[in-house]
């Protein structure tokens, strides 16, 4: 039995060779189907380590404050859709900030604004977001670090002061290689004194803050864009295991401040980092299984292409099968040479593909990377489980009809087919 | 005791409905040791009756019995079985696996040989070719031969697992008459040390080279005779006749 078994796998490894040609062209079809599978999953999970990464980096003690549209969930399309379509929210306000401070595990406040402005240094333009924000900001988001100068006070956001902390591609735009401290751009016709310069950090998700300027979020209401309200205030919490409670205390005093107690008359989203660690593993948990089955696509193509080879192999072979059934095979040892033919398509198809799958996404976090990004497209073992098994079934599947038909055959009809 | 007892054996074939009777009720006997040509044009049966004896198909009505044993009762694996051990075969056309070489064309029977020890394969593979005067072509492919070399592996193959019955379909019919002259010198050697050699043919000349000759007409056994001054095949002698 054993024996037997040995010979089918040595006569279907024969004739794999002695028909390289189709062999290969078979196996381009697995190949292509297996990549896929390992560069789709490896890319999936690449891009959702990335943004919890990115989420992560902003601190699981950070409270996040934002404007929302009345009756309308925070993460619905209608609230995203009512803003972006110019529905003000103006009922958050810098005092609310200072407000939200007096609550005992609140430790730091910053509200924040944006705006996009032209920056002018001598003859030099540059068009730049304008992130208006307390002057608690490095320390809510401690990614913003400053390297030459310092942050400006809380001092400098009460009087209005005309100073700025400039990114780092700014910088580089207005002034070059020369020192920014101390020199004044203009930006909407004031003068603002550079006091700082932020260090490089590249693109957080698809923001680049190193084209921001940083400006005290007052000055930017009342001098730049005319308003009285933020987009946002950013909050970090004393003892990040209290950060629910926290949140909800924030809320209802944000309820009470705003005069808004039914849920659906709250002008203002409350979330925390954790909330949006969840939602994004939910979402990509979703993406991961709609991908999966789009390139299982191509690996059914594949194994249809199997079985189409195979079909012809045995039309191809029926003289052969009945050669072989005539000499004393059997129909178990007809069917387990094509079906070991088969199998070992998809495998060592699927061994290529896992290879080429790593190569492409290593290639990959390596483009992207040299783009400033820090992504990576990790190959799993449960990718390289999954891709394996997937192949064989498909061998077996689509391999196991055409070779259970040439061990049907009759050994005297098939010798007639020469 | 007979090697082969064949009563009342009859084939039909039925394709869409349509039955063409092509074997009525034949009934003969083969001793061990014969050399047998079943003779009759076209059509008469003569080929549908060698592939029931070789096992490829099997009788409508009937029974064959190989060896005192009612061969129509086994499963098709079982009869794959026996072909294995007790029959080989060599075809008008050869039937050599392209694109392979003469020695693993000649492996074939044995492969599939589930009693036998494969380090003694080489042994009998090279006994076999020898025999049919081919050890010099061992390692071409059967595709770098000339016709009468692929029929003389052909015969190899069917002899290397020592069989009991040798059935040649045609053997000479794509053959010079040179070639088709070592092809019956080496059934006719082969018969002399001992195996049973069944003939088909439709040519009196070659059917002449057996001890006994079965004439078929319209898939019945028209004539059961002994060859009386029968062919040898011994070279150039016969060639000038």
């Amino acid at each position: 039995m054993f024996k037997r078994l040995l010979l089918s796998i040595k006569l279907a490894s024969r004739s794999l060779t002695i028909n390289i040609g189709r062999t290969v062209l078979t196996l381009v079809g697995i190949i292509i189907g297996i990549l896929s599978v390992i560069v789709v999953t490896s890319s999936g999970q690449g891009v959702k380590e990335y943004i919890l990464g990115q989420v992560n980096s902003f601190g699981t003690d950070i409270i996040q404050v934002e404007t929302k549209v009345p009756a309308t969930g925070k993460t619905s399309s209608a609230n995203a859709t009512g803003q972006a379509q110019g529905i003000q929210i103006t009922t958050l306000k810098v005092s609310d900030g200072e407000m939200l401070k007096k609550i005992p595990n609140i430790d730091k406040a910053a509200p924040a604004s944006i705006g996009q402005e032209l920056a002018t240094y001598q003859a030099t333009n540059k068009r730049a977001m304008i992130f208006g924000v307390g002057a608690d900001y490095p320390f809510v988001d401690t990614a913003t670090k400053v390297a030459q100068g310092a942050f400006y006070s809380q001092g400098d956001d009460n009087g209005l002061a005309q100073v700025v902390v400039i990114g780092s591609d700014v910088k580089d735009a207005l002034f070059g290689d020369q020192e920014a401290i101390g020199k004044e751009i203009k930006i909407k016709s004031l003068n603002f004194r550079v006091v700082g310069v932020a260090e490089k950090r590249g693109a957080v998700t698809f923001l680049n803050y190193d084209e921001f300027i940083f400006m005290p979020v007052q000055t930017l209401q009342k001098k730049i864009l005319g308003i009285d309200y933020v987009r946002m205030i950013t909050l970090k919490v004393k003892d990040a295991n209290l950060i629910d409670v926290t949140a909800a205390d924030v809320s209802d005093a944000l309820k009470r401040q705003h005069k808004t107690p039914r849920e659906e008359q709250e002008d203002f989203s409350v979330s925390t980092i954790q909330e949006a660690q969840k939602i994004i593993g939910d979402v990509f948990g979703t993406i991961n299984i709609l991908l999966l089955a789009l390139t299982s696509i191509s690996l059914v193509v594949g194994g249809v292409g199997i079985m189409n080879v195979m079909y012809v192999a045995v039309v191809e072979r029926t003289f052969e099968i009945g050669l072989r059934k005539a000499v004393g095979a059997t129909a178990s040892d007809i069917r387990n040479q094509f079906l070991f033919e088969a199998i070992f398509i998809t495998l060592i198809g699927g061994l290529i593909g896992i290879l080429l799958g790593y190569l492409i996404s290593f290639g990959l976090s390596y483009l992207i990377k040299s783009l400033g990004f820090n992504l990576n497209f990790p190959v799993t073992l449960s990718a390289i489980f999954l891709a394996t098994s997937f192949s064989m079934a498909t061998g077996i599947i689509f391999g196991y009809y055409p070779a259970y038909k040439a061990s049907k055959l009759s050994p005297m009809e098939a010798l007639r087919k020469e | 005791m007979s090697l082969i007892v064949v009563q009342n054996l009859s084939k039909t074939y039925e394709t869409e409905g349509v039955k063409t009777p092509v074997l009525h009720e034949v009934t003969f006997e083969i001793k061990k040791g014969e050399f047998i040509s079943i003779m009759g044009p076209s059509g008469s049966g003569k080929s549908t009756l060698m592939q029931i004896l070789g096992m490829l198909d099997r009788p409508t009505e009937g029974t064959y019995l190989l060896e005192g044993k009612n061969i129509t009762q086994y499963s098709d694996d079982e009869m794959a079985k026996i072909r294995n051990k007790k029959i080989g075969f060599v075809f008008q056309s050869f039937n050599l696996l392209p694109r392979t070489s003469v020695y693993e064309n000649t492996e074939l029977p044995l492969l599939y040989d589930e009693d036998h020890l494969e380090m003694n394969n080489e042994k009998k593979i090279t006994k076999a070719l020898a025999a049919v005067d081919m050890s010099h072509r061992t390692n071409y492919l059967s595709n770098q031969l000339s016709g009468g070399e692929k029929q003389r592996v052909a015969i190899a193959r069917a002899l290397v697992n020592n069989p009991e019955v040798i059935f040649a379909d045609e053997p000479t019919g794509n053959l010079d008459s040179k070639s088709g002259l070592a092809v019956m010198r080496i059934l006719q050697q082969l018969n002399d040390v001992g195996h049973t050699v069944i003939l088909v043919t439709h040519e009196t000349y070659t059917a002449r080279h057996a001890k006994r000759i079965l004439n078929m007409l319209d898939g019945r056994i028209v004539s059961d005779e002994l060859v009386k001054d029968r062919l040898i095949a011994d070279g150039e002698g016969e060639l000038l006749k």
